[in-house]
């Protein structure tokens, strides 16, 4: 699971394309973008356990996946662009410091490994999973939910954004897009998290899209189409590294990115129908969701130590739970971005059709 | 003053890209084995060439896949 790593010792196999491959990896990769062109992030954590699923070797997987990436975040950040949610500055700043958190990630990945094995590397990734998606997770929906309550959804990061601000050590960026000011010294730090979670459980933006939001103060837009830029600079450092040892298997990524680059600007699209909360709302959903999904496989990797007595029927059962469940999180949230979607359209019909009329009855 | 405030839907452009969509994948995927198998040999300049591929196909797609929606009338909302 953990995205960065390579492992120079692991056994290059490529799978046989079949029928079923074909037609899974191209919706799986249509799921998974129109995610990330919504909420920024999100997709890669079911696409690599998804790939596997298929017969597919775990780093071939990992590799693939994540070349899909960035040619897929590249696409999206284009199009967020022209509704003006990127802010390239903060991006490349956040995702130059993520790059150097994926490479402290790995060595933290590796030391574990060799402490634990493979089981304890597991736990850990696990671990880190249930409790930062707990946390931030948790804490977006309920800014989420209070957010739908008020008209104005911006009060809330305005006030945090505000120690943020008071932080004054040069030197200070000035983030256009994000229209914040805050210092080089906190930035770093929170790109830098952002790398690091990237490393141990493959998707940054869990930690990257909240704090823009929260303490940087970007509004959930420009965080969200921001970290598209991130996602674009670590997924190309990513498979460069990986290229490097030719465990990209092109053929998986080509499959995914047909279906992720239709996906990715349809939730591109679909981000400007909706409100503010919605975006954070979609975040929290799939944070949640995948948390449950992460929480259902410790008790298995707690076997693999010896830790717990776990049946290995028990454990299938659970490792199957926990997948279904992370495709549970992908269809949930689609349907949750499509709706939203549909609303936004006929809502915005109503209003062209309103408008003539209003001038009509002026006019008389 | 209806016709004046619908616009022209990009069918040309749609076209031109899901030939050269096609054609891309099309393309790979008849000689899939031979492009795998010299990409999995690694070094920088074939990790160099990955990268250049999947931007290659990113971008011819990704306008197919954008002017796609474009033509079936799925457009962002005007800010």
């Amino acid at each position: 699971m953990a995205g960065y790593a390579v492992d120079p010792n692991a056994v290059k196999e490529f799978a046989k394309l079949t029928p079923m491959m074909t037609a899974f990896l191209p919706t799986l990769g249509f799921l998974g973008g129109l995610l990330s062109g919504f909420i920024g992030s999100g997709g890669a954590f079911v696409l690599t356990p998804g790939m596997m699923s298929t017969g597919v070797a775990g780093p071939v997987a990992v590799a693939s996946n994540m070349c899909h990436k960035f040619p897929k975040a590249l696409v999206g950040a284009m199009k967020r662009a022209k509704y003006g949610h990127v802010d390239v500055f903060l991006g490349l700043i956040m995702g130059l410091s993520a790059f150097v958190g994926v490479q402290v990630g790995i060595k933290v990945q590796k030391w574990i490994l060799s402490m634990w094995g493979e089981a304890g590397s597991n736990l850990y990734i696990s671990g880190v999973f249930v409790l930062v998606l707990l946390i931030v997770g948790g804490s977006v929906m309920r800014d989420a939910l209070r957010s739908k309550n008020r008209t104005e959804s911006t009060v809330q990061p305005e006030k945090r954004t505000l120690w943020a601000q008071k932080l004054n050590i040069p030197p200070m960026l000035r983030f256009k897009t994000a229209n914040t000011r805050v210092s080089f010294w906190l930035t770093v730090p929170l790109g830098f998290a952002t790398g690091m979670l990237a490393a141990t459980i493959a998707v940054g933006g869990f930690i990257g899209v909240p704090a823009m939001i929260y303490i940087l103060g970007a509004s959930s837009f420009v965080g969200s189409g921001t970290e598209l830029v991130i996602a674009f600079v670590m997924g190309l450092t990513g498979t460069f590294s990986w290229a490097m040892a030719g465990f990209v298997d092109l053929r998986l990524t080509l499959l995914i990115l047909f279906g992720s680059l239709f996906g990715v600007q349809l939730g591109a699209i679909g981000t400007s129908y909706v409100k503010d909360y919605m975006i954070k709302l979609v975040m929290a959903t799939v944070m949640l969701v995948v948390m449950v999904s992460r929480l259902l496989m410790i008790p298995v990797y707690l076997g693999d130590l010896n830790r717990l007595a776990l049946s290995p029927a028990l454990a299938h059962i659970l490792d199957r739970a926990s997948f279904t469940v992370m495709c549970g999180a992908l269809l949930v949230c689609a349907v949750i971005i499509l709706g939203a979607m549909v609303r936004g359209v006929r809502a915005e019909k109503a209003d062209t059709v309103g408008i003539p009329a209003q001038v009509r009855r002026s006019a008389s | 003053m209806a016709d004046e405030t619908k616009t022209k839907k990009p069918v040309g452009r749609l076209i031109g890209f899901a030939v050269l969509s096609l054609g891309l994948y099309a393309v790979f995927f008849l000689n899939a084995d031979m492009i795998q198998k010299f990409f999995s040999a690694g070094g920088v300049a074939r990790a160099a060439g990955i990268t250049l591929v999947a931007i290659c196909f990113s971008l011819i797609h990704g306008n197919f896949a954008g002017t796609f929606w474009d033509v079936v009338g799925v457009k962002g909302k005007k800010q």
